[in-house]
């Protein structure tokens, strides 16, 4: 068969039609896979659309973490108040100073996670939320605006949440939890020393 | 800035209150009148009491909006300063309030002055009446998330384009065939014209040949990369369920990405945050008070239907300030965005622990995205190369310690990246 010569233009404006538009890529879709058996396993995964994220079973406590003694209520911030202690291996006292260095480190970090954008770096109620106005009325731990702090108060609170604060149990271990109530308490120290300078 | 508020007479009346009490109280607060500074009473009224009270709606505290209204100034004098004590006074309001909100006991606040307490209650009265004037003002306002960007703009003009084109060739035909019939020859038409054009063209061996080689380079080019973005999901963007901007979350509020996606330093997955990690924030921030351009609440002082969609989720009642009892939960059905192959194992712990990689690393500028999407390729290319490039970070790392000592002496003098710990093992990631 005779290719017809002047259908040749023609030919030529239909590809670059056809190359110019299949560049489009559709952000919505994840696009083509080779050979899905491969990609998509049988065993269930995390977020899969179909039972994807589960709650444990009922009951369930996480490995390394105790059940929690005090209720949620005024009285078992009372409570808490009273009798929650730093357990030993949580305590500082009696690490080397290397070591206790490396511990209070790990707490800043942990302390800059979860807290700073409320509660401000130094503690002082001052956080970048609080400043842009979203949220408000969040106390400095200082001594003076809450004398009723103290180390079974803060891990009560993080544990539980107060006010407008909310519960941290889900985000953070237990270990996390005891670290940063120590370095809720250098702050709450800092602060009280800074005041008493002026 | 002062002002002058008059207190409409409202009293409550109860039958055990002696009447000349209540003559006496109705004509105090009837002669009372709030004077105060409003500045003053908003800042005290930011750093005390907005931690647990809004004007507009109840929080954990009852709305104080029309609190003065309800109550005579002397006794939000007593209640505010020491509750406590007005509490066992035996005031029956007092008893009444604190067992209405579950005997949670509001802080005292022996260090107000009179005025302080006269200033804030000014405000009250002040910060719920809409603002007049507030052009691009301090108002929050969301950015407005838009997917499509200029795509859907660009096609009308295209096609405006075309169209103009080709009236514009038919028009030149027209004027060329006018032209002809003056000269006393037949005119021609378009089609006629143009299979005479081309047949030039094709009998042009050069441009035959150009031709033929700019389409196979087309061609091959095309194709290569269609097979090479097979099972490739770069860029990729889904539209989610809530119009979540990290943008505003990671970047302008600068919270840390470990905060939500909490998992990360714990486990094989960064996982989604459930919906009670955003309720840490948003049981306070309803989306009511974002305001328009002129200064007035967008949604008329309702939560944002954004975050409405979280409170439909988890069960949250905004106006009650609590959850809903035997609501069924339902899961925000968040589109997951990055995923391996099954054959691959990929942890998020191990890169974030003890690699020390930052998010922004494999997941881009997120803290600039309206909407997330795909920025790296996720190829085993892009993995490999990483592990080759990547110095391992030996000095803050007590682990490497033994290990990082041998490797000084097998390799002296080069750098000591994820390749020479075996990080191209093909067993590190697929078994």
């Amino acid at each position: 068969m005779k290719l017809r010569m002047h259908k040749i233009p023609v030919v030529i404006f239909a590809a670059a039609v056809v190359a110019s538009t299949s560049c489009n890529f559709d952000k919505s879709t994840p696009g083509f896979e080779y050979m899905p058996d491969m990609y998509r396993g049988p065993a269930i995964e995390a977020y899969q659309p179909d039972g994807g994220a589960l709650k444990p079973v009922q009951g369930s406590i996480p490995r390394g973490h105790d059940l929690y003694a005090f209720e949620d209520s005024p009285e078992g911030y009372d409570a808490a108040q009273a009798a929650l202690k730093i357990p030993a291996q949580f305590h500082l006292d009696g690490l080397s100073e290397e070591k206790k260095e490396k511990v209070m480190a790990e707490s800043k970090e942990l302390y800059n996670i979860f807290c700073t954008h409320c509660h401000g770096e130094k503690g002082d109620g001052q956080g970048i939320l609080v400043k842009n106005e979203k949220i408000l009325g969040v106390p400095s731990y200082a001594s003076a605006a809450r004398p009723d702090i103290n180390e079974g108060t803060i891990y009560h609170v993080i544990h539980y949440g107060k006010g407008i604060m909310g519960s941290h149990a889900s985000q953070m271990t237990q270990e996390e939890r005891w670290k940063v109530t120590n370095y809720v308490l250098k702050l709450r120290k800092d602060l009280d020393g800074s005041a008493a300078a002026e | 800035m002062r002002t002058r508020f008059r207190l409409t007479l409202k009293t409550r009346f109860y039958a055990n209150v002696a009447l000349v009490l209540f003559l006496f109280l109705s004509f105090f607060s009837a002669s009372a009148e709030i004077e105060g500074d409003v500045a003053n009473g908003k800042s005290l009224w930011n750093a005390n009491c907005a931690a647990c009270h809004k004007l507009d709606r109840k929080a954990v505290g009852p709305a104080l909006g029309d609190v003065t209204e309800r109550r005579t100034v002397e006794w939000l004098i007593k209640w505010i300063r020491n509750n406590q004590e007005l509490r066992e006074s035996g005031d029956r309001d007092a008893i009444a309030i604190w067992e209405e909100y579950n005997r949670s006991a509001m802080p005292n606040y022996p260090q107000f002055s009179d005025q302080d307490i006269l200033d804030i209650l000014a405000y009250t009265i002040d910060g719920g009446k809409p603002k007049e004037v507030v052009a691009g003002g301090d108002g929050v306002t969301l950015a407005p998330v838009d997917g499509g960007g200029s795509g859907p703009a660009k096609l009308p003009v295209l096609i405006g384009l075309g169209v103009f084109f080709v009236l514009l060739i038919m028009l030149l035909a027209k004027v060329k065939n006018t032209l002809r019939i003056v000269k006393g020859e037949d005119p021609e038409s378009v089609a006629s014209e143009l299979s005479g054009f081309s047949r030039g063209l094709a009998k042009n061996s050069a441009f035959v040949t150009l031709a033929t080689i700019i389409i196979g380079v087309l061609f091959l080019h095309q194709l290569y990369w269609t097979l090479m973005g097979v099972g490739m999901e770069q860029n990729y963007q889904p539209e989610q369920p809530i119009a979540f901007s990290h943008a505003l979350h990671a970047g302008e509020n600068g919270i840390d990405c470990n905060y939500c996606h909490s998992s990360a330093r714990h486990s094989k997955h960064s996982g989604i945050p459930s919906a009670n990690v955003c309720m840490n924030c948003h049981m306070y921030i309803d989306g009511s008070e974002i305001t328009d351009a002129s200064g007035n609440p967008k949604y008329g002082g309702e939560s944002s239907p954004e975050i409405a969609k979280i409170y439909a989720a988890i069960g949250w009642d905004p106006a009650e300030n609590a959850y809903i009892e035997g609501h069924e939960e339902m899961p925000i059905k968040w589109v997951r965005i990055h995923n391996l192959p099954d054959l691959a194992y990929f942890n998020h712990a191990q890169h974030v622990n003890a690699g020390g990689i930052e998010c922004q690393t494999c997941h881009g500028p997120i803290e600039e995205m309206e909407e997330v999407y795909q920025y790296s390729p996720l190829t085993m290319g892009w993995c490999i190369n990483c592990h080759r490039e990547t110095e391992v970070q030996v000095e803050t790392n007590g682990y490497y310690e033994d290990m990082h000592a041998k490797l000084a002496k097998k390799y002296p003098g080069e750098k000591i990246t994820v390749e020479k710990i075996g990080g191209l093992e093909c067993g590190k990631c697929h078994y």
